[in-house]
């Protein structure tokens, strides 16, 4: 059950994402989204910091972050 | 006559040349440094009890090398200076009787990262290789990377894969070590992590991606010198775990520029691996533009897991387990992490310097970020870092 449901979040993203093809924005209208604060990923200080969490927590990943390498374990 | 028309030539000449003139994007040199301290009480080292006390300062530079418009170079290198009172019980374990109390630990992590990427058109792909070092573990890693971009810019796809081989000696708690036995089957980690993500702007004010994770890891996934304490031991074993994990992590950003002042950024992943672990993970930021130059950014994240198969605590595993451990990072619990970080960037900076023939070095921008930690099984953690922004222009 948990498994169906997550399969169709990912499909329902997925197919979210996919459909988002239709938009067009041209260059004019992008100030918003040009600004540096709207990148889609950390800030260079912000992934630098939350490295512990790769060791303090056991989930990871899908955020652009190591996954692996090296222990950093103690 | 001739005259003028020779010096319109000449003038024309000259002009022609300016246009022509490449112009090489700036050189980025990021000095970035972070210094974490954690304590707690239910060490790994010591079978799920104790102290978990460490610091760990951590300066780090990234140096961005635009090539040409196609070719870029990426060199990433640091060093994590830490001490740690764990680690100090490996041959001291203060559940020992006759236990004298040591300073704690002290060692390195050194790393680098050096990346190459070639862009052309709305395609770029690259490679990467890197290493990092410390006391137990050596660790090499190799990449690649694919990048489309759709024509209007409104639509990209990433895929990228990342291999790390690390490997690790073998140190035993002090009681456990006997010269030749092989407590654990190997000592080579293989961890093979490839990503898919989408990102897609949706409105003039709204961006979104997400982000598909498959981390494929085999070979030794335990760590030789956390004790476990069975049900009514007093002795130690060594922690045993499964040869082979899959995680498997997906993540959701959404961006909405909602005034001229204020951004608000979130983050939402659903975790889950072949340990039995599930998680759910969401960040919020609200990046708020005091002025041109001025920006703070509060922010708050909260994080909750279940345990993965194999975890009990101390003097909890019963005795015919086949894997088990009492690391506590592997446990049930719930975390927050609530912080403020700021960035001062002068539209020319803070300060300029001369950098050698024809070039200008400008110190661009200062930033730091607090942020303060806490697990609900009672560990608290504090992190500050500090960034400072040069470039070279060229």
């Amino acid at each position: 059950m948990n498994k169906s449901r997550s399969l169709r979040i990912a499909l329902a993203l997925v197919a979210g994402v996919s459909l988002s093809g239709c938009i067009s924005i041209k260059e004019y209208q992008k100030m918003y989204l040009n600004d540096p604060d709207m990148q889609l990923s950390d800030d260079p200080l912000q992934a630098f910091e939350s490295g512990f969490h790769t060791y303090r927590e056991g989930a990871s990943g899908a955020n652009g972050g190591k996954s692996g390498g090296g222990c950093g374990c103690n | 006559m001739q005259l003028i028309v020779g010096a319109l030539g000449a003038s024309t000449c000259l002009v022609a040349q300016d246009t022509t003139k490449v112009h090489l994007e700036d050189i980025e040199v990021n000095f970035m440094s972070s210094y974490y301290q954690q304590d707690g009480n239910h060490s790994p080292v010591t079978g799920g009890r104790g102290t978990e006390f460490l610091t760990n300062a951590a300066p780090s530079v990234n140096i961005h090398i635009p090539v040409d418009s196609v070719h870029t170079w990426d060199i990433d290198g640091g060093v994590d200076f830490y001490s740690s009172a764990s680690s100090d019980n490996i041959n001291n374990p203060y559940l020992l009787p006759g236990h004298v109390s040591g300073p704690s630990a002290n060692d390195e992590r050194s790393y680098v990262t050096v990346s190459y990427k070639r862009k052309v058109g709305d395609v770029a792909w690259g490679v990467s290789g890197g290493t990092s070092m410390e006391w137990d573990v050596f660790s090499y890693n190799a990449g690649g990377s694919l990048s489309v971009e759709s024509k209007d810019h409104n639509r990209s796809l990433d895929l990228k894969v990342k291999y790390f081989l690390d490997d690790w000696k073998r140190i035993y708690p002090n009681e456990l070590r006997n010269g030749t036995q092989q407590l654990l089957p190997t000592d080579k980690r293989h961890t093979v992590n490839s990503s898919v993500i989408l990102a897609t702007n949706l409105t003039p004010r709204l961006s979104a991606s997400l982000a598909m994770d498959a981390v494929v890891q085999q070979g030794i996934l335990s760590t030789p010198f956390h004790r476990v304490y069975f049900q009514g031991s007093d002795l130690a074993v060594i922690e045993q775990l499964p040869d082979n994990r899959v995680k498997v992590p997906v993540g959701v950003r959404l961006n909405y520029h909602l005034a001229d002042f204020l951004i608000v950024k979130s983050f939402y992943r659903y975790y889950q691996d072949s340990w039995g672990m599930r998680a759910n993970t969401f960040e919020l930021t609200l990046p708020v533009k005091l002025s041109h130059a001025w920006r703070v950014y509060p922010f708050a994240r909260v994080h909750t897991q279940s345990a993965v198969d194999y975890f009990a605590g101390y003097q909890e595993h019963s005795a015919d387990a086949l894997f088990y451990t009492s690391d506590f990072d592997l446990s049930g619990f719930t975390s927050t992490k609530v912080g403020m970080g700021f960035k001062y960037s002068p539209l020319f900076g803070l300060a300029r310097f001369h950098a050698g023939e024809d070039r200008v070095a400008v110190f661009k921008s200062i930033s730091a970020r607090y942020a303060h930690y806490t697990r609900s099984d009672g560990l608290v953690a504090d992190v500050v870092s500090v960034g400072l922004e040069f470039r070279i222009q060229r």
